[in-house]
């Protein structure tokens, strides 16, 4: 497997220039005013690197290199695992990077920074980006590159859809969300960084654990 | 038997493979059919790509979805158009190579490159049809595996090159307990290099045969139809219908040369003896 997260390494590697230039903008949107698009400025630098990661199924899928791929030594349930480990690891250093650039940033700004609320919305930033990319690992790799961002277009409006409806039915039964969400926020607010941070993790785990668990399943059934 | 295939059968809308083969150790066994016969689809079978709808495929003796990491790593595969992704270099290959193969020969590898002018940083998908052809064999062989699995691994290379691959495979079976199977379209690589071959059509194996028996003993007897009717057909396998009468494919080409000195006897190619196989109307019910 470790030859498998070396190839997507390289591949990935191939755009490091790019991703030099998605850094630079990421630090400008956070150079701006008093840093309040410094979250939307870690969203845009995980983001992006994130969904990289996808694209080495669609690298794989090119000239049909995943046909060689699976005449080397490892099982079909390597390769799941190793798209969602590389996933996971990706997303996470492409967080902790992105972090940290933007908090050099607004440091280097003089810009006050309420540490827990900056590292927890960034973190629910994290989740957010680990639950699209391990919804569309298996998708991918089911449908190939194509195909499956037509699915994901399709799962997109599902989605909106749903919430939609959910935010309808809060209406209709008067649950006052917001109260909610102020309610949720004063005891993350009172509890410590680092066990909200590791459930976080945990659940990030758990993600991806599953994400690995389905395509498995698709990689099992697939013919190349 | 370091490869048996039992009955196997695959099913596609338009198309059906049902073949049963083996490889022995120290042979090299050549798969010959035009494209679109099943050749490819007989590979993709004894590499697991696809899933059988009946039959057994066996490799080393152990049913090919339950082979070892270690049993796949003594298995090289060549397959036709397909390598690692295009966007990769010789020196990252080499390196994922290293962390995939546990008897992975770096330093030979590298230097085979250099040897065959392969740039070692240039991306694959840069390279010429030849240059790919000659980087994938040398990455088969690079772990000295003891079966190769060759589909068409000369298909687009010139004259040259297809010498140069054939002399490295040559080299490679200097080691008795080595075996190779190898498809092509193009027969004189088969011609002096296979031990034995399959002839392959409509994903039917039509017949199998030693190479130095198909050489030596058979030939295409191109007679006229009232000289067809008189002579023994007893060793004669495919007849095809020509505008002088028939060509029929003998196993048995002295014999004729013998008994019916006024017919005109051909050596015959591998490649007209598969237009027989494949054309003909097969005539000897025993053989």
């Amino acid at each position: 497997m470790s030859g498998l997260l070396m190839k997507d390494f390289y591949l990935i590697m191939a755009n490091k220039k790019m991703y030099a230039v998605f850094a630079l903008i990421a630090i400008c949107f956070a150079s701006i005013g008093k840093g309040e698009s410094a979250t939307m400025a870690v969203t845009y630098f995980t983001m992006i690197l994130g969904m990289s990661v996808l694209s080495t199924i669609t690298y794989d899928e090119y000239d049909h290199s995943i046909v060689h791929l699976m005449t080397l030594p490892i099982l079909r349930k390597d390769y799941a695992i190793e798209k969602c480990i590389f996933s996971f690891l990706s997303l996470l250093c492409s967080w902790i990077i992105g972090l940290t650039m933007i908090t050099a940033t607004l440091w280097i700004k003089g810009v006050a920074i309420e540490w827990n609320s900056w590292i927890l919305s960034n973190m629910a930033i994290l989740f957010i980006m680990s639950l699209l990319v391990a919804v569309m690992i298996p998708i991918q790799i089911k449908f190939g590159g194509e195909n499956g961002k037509m699915v994901v277009i399709g799962v997109i409006l599902v989605t909106f859809i749903i919430a939609f409806g959910i935010s309808q039915l809060l209406i209709y039964l008067k649950i006052d969300v917001e109260a909610i969400f102020r309610q949720l926020e004063q005891v993350m607010d009172k509890t410590h960084i680092v066990p909200l941070v590791s459930v976080g993790l945990v659940a990030m785990v758990i993600l991806f654990a599953l994400s690995g668990l389905v395509s498995f399943h698709i990689v099992r059934k697939k013919e190349y | 038997m370091i490869l048996k295939l039992k009955n196997v059968k695959k099913k596609y809308s338009n198309f059906e493979l049902n073949c049963t083969m083996s490889l022995e150790e120290g042979k090299v066994t050549g798969l010959i059919g035009a494209n679109g016969t099943g050749k490819t689809t007989t590979f993709k079978g004894i590499l697991n790509l696809i899933h059988l709808d009946e039959g057994e495929i066996e490799i080393f003796d152990t049913p090919i979805d339950q082979l070892s990491r270690k049993q796949r790593e003594n298995i090289g595969v060549v397959l036709s158009e397909r390598t690692f992704s295009g966007y990769l270099n010789i020196r990252q290959i080499s390196s994922i190579m290293d962390k995939t193969y546990q008897h992975f020969k770096k330093d030979w590898f590298i230097k085979q490159c250099e040897n065959y002018q392969l740039p070692l940083n240039k991306k694959i998908k840069d390279f010429s049809t030849g240059m790919r052809g000659k980087m994938k064999l040398l990455l088969a062989i690079s772990y000295d595996p003891q079966l190769l699995i060759l589909d068409e691994p000369t298909e687009g290379l010139d004259i040259v090159v297809r010498d140069e691959m054939i002399n490295l495979l040559r080299t490679y079976m200097m080691d008795e307990k080595r075996s190779i199977l190898i498809s092509s379209h193009v027969s004189s690589d088969l011609e002096n290099f296979c031990d034995d071959v399959y002839f392959i059509h409509d994903g039917k194996i039509l017949h199998h045969e030693e190479m130095p028996v198909l050489l030596d003993e058979y030939g295409i007897l191109k007679i006229r139809e009232e000289e067809y009717n008189k002579i023994d057909k007893t060793h004669l396998l495919y007849r095809k219908r020509e505008s002088f009468g028939y060509s029929c494919l003998t196993t048995k080409k002295k014999y004729y040369q013998e008994n019916y000195p006024q017919i005109v006897i051909d050596k015959g190619s591998i490649d007209e003896m598969l237009l027989m196989i494949v054309k003909g109307e097969k005539i000897c019910q025993v053989c």
